[in-house]
């Protein structure tokens, strides 16, 4: 049953992902100003999307596993964070690239690659020090605080990021986003639905693992037991 | 195509490129963790199983 | 309640003294990091060649730098010192987790602004940067940052402390955390020394302030009591 659920989200994701593609390179007028990087975008920013919404997700889980201490929460926090880290990773890339097109230059600080990439490394952080703690009840516990911690930091990034392009007279190149033209949302909005859907799909297959994991512990202690 | 406009489309075949890397390298590295942790799981349970008899 | 209240403070500004008290014995904590400020403050003199307007421009990220490591270094002793025969857990079950939280971190606080203090000559001295122009709004900038730092510091070094590599962990969770924190110090710092500071934003830092304090005083029942 949920191996079902798994495949079915990860074939209709990738299903919508690919027909997107085929829209965004043949079907869809690109802007004379920006060139063909432009098409970058619908990966680029779906990917933030996505990676901010399992983000999200983590938090509510952890908060969660502090309040009801059940490890289901534990293991959607960590799976949420894996995968939210990985589309992370995907829009940094992405980004880097298309900054490299528009600017000449691989990294420019500005404003909104450079909180992405503050989220990347705080919840870095959080996938590092899981593994350090032996004892599942701490490592839930801990990892819950963190992933709290880093979600509170996040407003203030953008506070300090803002402040300091300011102060360095840095106006700070975006990656210009605003404003889409309507010929651009349905692309657009299927990449977003089609990343949700093959991260759902992935997080799946993690929570799973998790539950495995906790299986080959208890199992563990049932052999010394015996 | 003039030459920028050349390059602007090796950069978006990278862009895509590194985008599709890195979400296969990610699926790949879920599946061999979770083949390693069905191996473990299975070796466990007739562990178990034979001390039981 | 209210008696509650007092006993906490008691019992933390008890702890605060007695954590005061252990390291004026041996200073080990305070000399190390002491000696790390240093040491970098003369690496950095001689890794770059500046002229005196780039010293100027450079001052603030290089003094907050400087006293973010040392920071870590303070930090990481602050609930580490407890391990030892048990010490964490007597206090545990004697005195409420907010109470130890606020003494330690108050003792990380007072320790790190004895460094920073001694430190601040030596930066004078080895840049030639005069810091006694505009000391009032420094020691203010001063003051919220070393606090922004010890409250996350000792939230996560009641974190780590039962963390495998705690030294390397702990720094590799701090920094990221504090990184606004800094930039907005940094920022502030670099404007007072060079007279164009705009006040206004120790905004940043109150902000940073007031939200991780309320969330490391609210968390650490769940870190410290499992």
């Amino acid at each position: 049953m949920r191996e079902k659920i798994v495949y079915t989200l990860g074939i209709l994701g990738t299903i919508l992902l690919l027909w997107n593609f085929y829209n965004i390179f043949l079907v869809i007028p690109i802007d004379a100003l920006q060139g063909d990087i432009f098409r970058i975008i619908f990966i680029h920013v779906p990917a933030a999307i996505t990676a901010d919404t399992f983000y999200a997700v983590a938090v509510i889980a952890s908060i969660g596993f502090l309040v009801r201490k059940n490890f289901a929460w534990d293991s959607l926090a960590v799976s949420a964070v894996e995968v939210g880290t990985m589309f992370t990773l995907v829009n940094l890339a992405t980004g880097s690239i298309w900054g490299r097109v528009e600017w000449g230059i691989w990294w420019a600080w500005d404003a909104r690659m450079t909180s992405q990439l503050m989220l990347f490394l705080l919840y870095l952080g959080y996938l590092l020090m899981r593994p350090a703690i032996a004892e599942p009840q701490q490592r839930g516990t801990m990892s819950a605080v963190l992933a709290i911690f880093a979600a509170a930091d996040i407003p203030i990034v953008t506070m300090a990021i803002r402040l300091h392009n300011v102060r360095t007279q840095h106006p700070g190149p975006v990656l210009e986003t605003g404003g889409l033209a309507p010929v651009y949302w349905p692309p657009f909005l299927t990449g977003i639905v089609a990343f949700l859907l093959l991260g759902t799909a992935m997080i799946l297959v993690r929570l799973h693992q998790e539950t495995s994991r906790r299986e080959i512990d208890s199992l563990r202690r049932e052999l010394h037991a015996i | 195509m003039s030459p920028v406009d050349i390059t602007n489309l090796h950069f978006l075949f990278f862009g895509y490129s590194a985008a599709w890397i890195i979400m296969i390298a990610f699926v790949f590295l879920l599946v061999q963790r979770g083949r390693r942790i069905d191996r473990e799981l299975s070796r466990l349970k007739s562990l178990v199983e034979d001390k039981e008899k | 309640m209210k008696s509650g209240l007092r006993k906490g403070l008691a019992a933390a500004f008890a702890i605060a003294r007695k954590d005061l008290r252990t390291e004026w014995r041996t200073r080990e904590s305070l000399n190390a990091s002491l000696s790390f400020a240093v040491v970098i403050l003369v690496l950095f003199s001689f890794a770059f060649d500046l002229d005196r307007e780039e010293k100027l421009a450079i001052s603030g990220g290089l003094l907050w730098l400087v006293y973010a490591f040392a920071g870590a270094l303070i930090v990481n002793r602050s609930f580490a010192r407890e391990l030892p025969n048990d010490c964490l857990e007597v206090l545990i079950a004697s005195v409420p987790a907010w109470a130890i939280f606020l003494g330690k971190a108050i003792a990380c606080f007072l320790l790190l602004l004895i460094v920073e203090f001694a430190s601040l000559p030596i930066f004078g001295l080895f840049y030639n940067i005069s810091w006694i122009g505009s000391l009032l709004p420094l020691l203010l900038v001063i003051a919220l940052a070393t606090w922004g730092i010890t409250v996350v510091g000792a939230a996560l070094s009641a974190v780590t402390v039962n963390v495998r590599l705690r030294e390397l962990m702990l720094p590799v969770l701090l920094y990221p955390l504090m990184i606004p924190l800094l930039i907005g110090a940094m920022e502030l710092t670099t404007g007072l020394l060079n007279g164009n500071a705009v006040l206004s934003d120790v905004r940043l830092l109150i902000v940073f302030d007031v939200m991780f304090t309320s969330l490391a005083l609210y968390l650490i029942e769940f870190i410290l009591v499992i």
